[in-house]
């Protein structure tokens, strides 16, 4: 049946992500005190153990053993408004935590070990039962888990260091989707006569019969290479490269229920079906024995792309770091989700994507003041990766606009080794136009498919954890 | 430990860009083509006419060429029609006096269904209109005049919960004539029992009701109630005067290929008879005679069936001016357009646009230029001259400048 295809199609939509500030569905949200600083964090990460992530060279930069543990609390408004009725659904996302916990040792004048525990890559998005999107995805949700042991090496002390980490990474995907009644069989082929759809019998697109939910998980491995050069007490730049992931899930669960079309065959229906049969009888079978809206098991392949990141600071100004970073997302790596079904009746599928290499600029500013406290800022932007024509329920993506501020917090009832780092950062988009339905082929433009607007806005806040000693 | 922290100043554009941004509204927004609000989601509910049907047939390009799209353009608003695919279902008649339909040199006839346009399956629909649809049906999935295109249209759903689905601001409602069509065609308004084959007008107030107050109560702003068409006064129907007149008469035989025989009851006899007496003589099921009175064969239903008499003919009037009474107090209590479509007619009619006799050896106007190649529906003129009316009637209730179609 097709509608099963169009189901499991989109189990490679798991892959979308969590987004908030970043593109596609990559996260930045690995620590209170870079989210502050816009993320511009490469040339000297925060003294949290984040440049786990950031810059695995950076880790030489502190002493002593490091601790920085927290989450991050990512709440998204976002809304689709349909052009032809003007009718806004709202995205019902739950708020997300995703958490963060690295740990630093310096373990020699020269060597730095460290292991990070965080999210670089995650979605959540869901809409409401009524969402004409949802033949895509009602909710879809990605984490991308991944540890990092990390070795930081001064190569010249003081002046220029490398580092490097494997990443072991741990994707989870989920889905549930809406199937569409219309582009599923009616009447199949007999001899030369093809077969003929519901559409063709005149349902609508968007006439939900079946819920499918889907969900799989894998192991996929890579790597996070990063140097820093001093070249005086007030620079310093640093460039980094995390290697793309890819993540093959297979014996993903696929389950599927009927959902009730209260849709009635009239008298003298195309169906030859008497007057007052109910489509829900007709479809009944296809969820029951070997229908094909049976359990089964589906794969995918699930690219969590590169990046490459390179940053300047100036510390010349006293107690302040002044930050600025460009990073370009290997986003081209997401051109199609290939989608392979265990039921023989069920097409393998390619899901087109075609997303772009994409970039963010950011630059961010920290004050420390003597009685402990620090103040920080920052801005950023972000292109969106998805072209025109992949801007989906799944991931409605867009340009960004981050702004965010912070404080760290001496806890000075627990000593000297102790700081609370807050951060809040808000997402500002201006909104764009996006389709709630499936693009089948590339000859299909933005034009023709996007049927309405899609705004996102995020409101993020973090708290961090640090101690050393 | 005491707070105090002076922020320096490279923080203040931070905090102000996001305290403004904040404050913004996203700068995209869903396009706006609609020539005035009222008119943004424009919903066609209806029969036949409504649908596009046209010369037996209806296919894409008739349901192009339906009023409500004509209207729909010219208040700027999108409009989704149900997009029949090929030849149509049935195909429209090509050429009257051979009956060939659209698509005959590839095998269409009078039963082919080209099905939907799978192309073409975006919802919500702006046009749900059904042909052969009554009063009874627009709130059900399965009415009593369902037919292949009901499903085809609506998709198991009634044609008011789809019109529903499109949020309308703007309606036009065009149950037309169905409710006594048949009894008009056929020549008997009661059956054996003495059960009306027409819809009684107290039944077809409340059916009417029905369909409006849903319609309102989705939050049509405003819209259009078309009368119920005079089927007396159009082709439906020819007055047993032709009968008199040898010369049509042998015409006519030679058209049907039968000897037809005019009754002697039809000498003086004001009855009138449909067009679809002819169709039954063409096809055998009734014999070559034309007669205008009842009994006028004992034991035989000719002079009756598909003729109506003076007595008949009243009937039929009087429950036409009942559904059109109620339907204009129906757009009164509303404060909605009412559109009577009968002058219209009367005009066409009396300037030849719609012929008083029908040309029977016409191959594309045997009804007139404003009909199609059926005596029931209007052709691409007559759309065209109903969507102009319905212009001119909603600029003036609603102050609005629509252009008229050109």
């Amino acid at each position: 049946m097709r509608g099963t295809r169009r189901a499991l199609v989109v189990v490679g939509a798991l892959l979308v992500g969590g987004r908030a500030s970043a593109q596609g569905y990559g996260l930045n949200e690995m620590s209170s005190c870079s989210i502050a600083r816009g993320f511009a964090t490469t040339a000297t990460p925060c003294d949290d153990g984040s440049y786990i992530h950031w810059n695995p060279a950076a880790g030489t930069q502190l002493r002593g053993k490091v601790l920085g543990v927290g989450g991050t609390g990512i709440s998204i408004d976002g809304a689709f408004t349909q052009d032809r009725t003007r009718q806004r659904f709202d995205a019902q996302v739950p708020v997300q935590v995703p958490p963060h916990l690295f740990a630093s040792y310096r373990y020699s004048p020269r060597v730095a070990l460290g292991l990070g525990v965080y999210v670089p890559y995650g979605l959540t998005s869901e809409w409401g039962e009524d969402f004409p999107g949802r033949f895509i995805a009602r909710r879809a949700t990605l984490q991308a888990i991944t540890a990092q042991p990390t070795v930081s090496i001064d190569l010249i002390p003081g002046q220029f260091a490398i580092g490097a980490g494997v990443v072991i990474n741990r994707t989870a995907v989920g889905l549930e989707q809406a199937i569409d009644l219309s582009s599923t069989t009616a009447r199949a082929a007999q001899g030369a006569t093809p077969a003929v759809t519901f559409g063709q019998l005149g349902v609508p697109a968007g006439t939900e019969f079946a819920r499918a939910n889907i969900d799989g998980n894998a192991f996929g491995y890579g790597f996070n290479v990063g140097a820093r050069w001093t070249p005086d007490a007030a620079w310093s730049v640093g460039a980094r490269y995390l290697s793309r992931v890819d993540v093959a899930i297979d014996g993903g669960d696929a389950r599927f229920r009927q959902v009730s079309t209260g849709l009635v065959l009239p008298r003298n229906n195309p169906l030859g079906a008497p007057g007052g049969t109910t489509i829900d009888q007709l479809v009944a079978p296809q969820f029951a024995g070997t229908g094909a809206l049976t359990a089964q098991s589906a794969s995918a392949t699930i690219a969590l792309p590169d990046q490459l990141s390179v940053g300047v600071a100036y510390t010349g100004v006293a107690n302040t770091t002044l930050s600025a970073d460009v990073i370009r997302f290997g986003w081209q790596a997401f051109e199609t989700l290939p989608l392979d079904f265990a039921n023989a009746a069920t097409p393998d599928r390619e899901l087109i994507e075609d997303y772009a290499a994409s970039w963010s600029v950011r630059g961010g500013a920290e004050r420390r003041y003597s009685n402990g406290w620090i103040v920080r800022g920052g801005l950023s932007w972000t292109q969106s990766p998805a072209p025109d024509a992949t801007v989906t329920p799944l991931l409605p993506d867009m340009d960004r606009r981050n702004y965010s501020v912070g404080l760290g917090i001496p806890l000075s009832g627990l000593g000297t080794r102790w700081r609370l780092d807050a951060s809040y950062l808000f997402v500002d988009t201006d909104g764009r136009r996006g389709r709630v339905v499936e693009r089948m082929a590339r000859t299909e433009t933005a034009d023709q498919l996007n049927g309405g607007v899609y705004t996102l806005r995020a409101h993020i806040a973090s708290l961090t954890l640090r101690a050393a000693w | 430990m005491p707070l105090r922290l002076r922020i320096p100043t490279t923080f203040a554009p931070i905090v102000a860009l996001l305290v403004a941004a904040c404050a913004d509204e996203p700068t995209v927004a869903p396009p706006t083509t609609a020539a005035n609000p009222l008119f943004a989601r424009y919903v066609a509910v209806g029969n036949s006419i409504t649908a596009g049907f046209q010369s037996a047939g209806i296919n894409d390009s008739t349901q192009r060429r339906a009023y409500p799209a004509l209207l729909a353009r010219q208040m700027g608003t999108d409009y989704v029609y149900p997009a029949l695919a090929g030849r149509g279902c049935p195909p429209p008649l090509a050429d009257f006096t051979t009956q060939a339909r659209v698509g005959a040199n590839l095998g269409a006839t009078a039963s082919t269904c080209d099905l939907r346009d799978p192309s073409s399956l975006a919802r919500p629909l702006n046009n749900v209109a059904v042909p052969g649809a009554t009063s009874f049906d627009p709130n059900s999935a399965n009415g009593p005049a369902s037919n292949t295109l009901t499903f085809l249209v609506l998709g198991g759903k009634s044609q008011v919960d789809r019109a529903i689905d499109a949020r309308p601001t703007f309606v036009t409602v065009g149950i037309v004539g169905n409710d006594i069509l048949s009894a008009v065609s056929s020549g008997v308004l009661v059956t054996p029992a003495g059960v009306p084959t027409f819809t009684p007008p107290v039944q077809y107030a409340q059916n009417y009701a029905a369909i409006v107050n849903r319609l309102r109560d989705a939050g049509a702003q405003g819209g259009v109630l078309q009368s119920t068409v005079d089927l007396l006064g159009t082709p439906v129907v020819v007055s047993s005067v032709i009968t008199q007149n040898p010369q049509l008469i042998q015409v006519l035989s030679v058209i049907l290929g039968v000897r037809l025989t005019v009754h002697p009851s039809c000498t003086g006899s004001r009855a009138l008879f449909s067009v679809e007496l002819l169709n039954r003589i063409r096809s055998g099921e009734h014999p070559p005679i034309v007669a205008c009175a009842k009994n006028s064969v004992p034991g035989t239903p000719v002079g009756d069936a598909f003729v109506l008499d003076e007595e008949e003919q009243a009937t039929v009037n009087t429950a036409i001016t009942q559904y059109n009474t109620y339907i204009r107090l129906k757009a009164d209590s509303l404060g909605w357009a009412y559109y009577d479509i009968n002058p219209t007619l009367r005009e066409l009619r009396a300037n030849g646009n719609i012929a008083q006799v029908p040309d029977l050896t016409s191959r594309l106007t045997p009804f007139g230029p404003y009909m199609s190649l059926d005596p029931v529906h209007p052709g691409n003129l007559g759309h065209q001259r109903i969507a102009n009316d319905l212009i001119a009637i909603i600029n003036q209730k609603y102050g609005t400048t629509l252009a008229r179609v050109p």
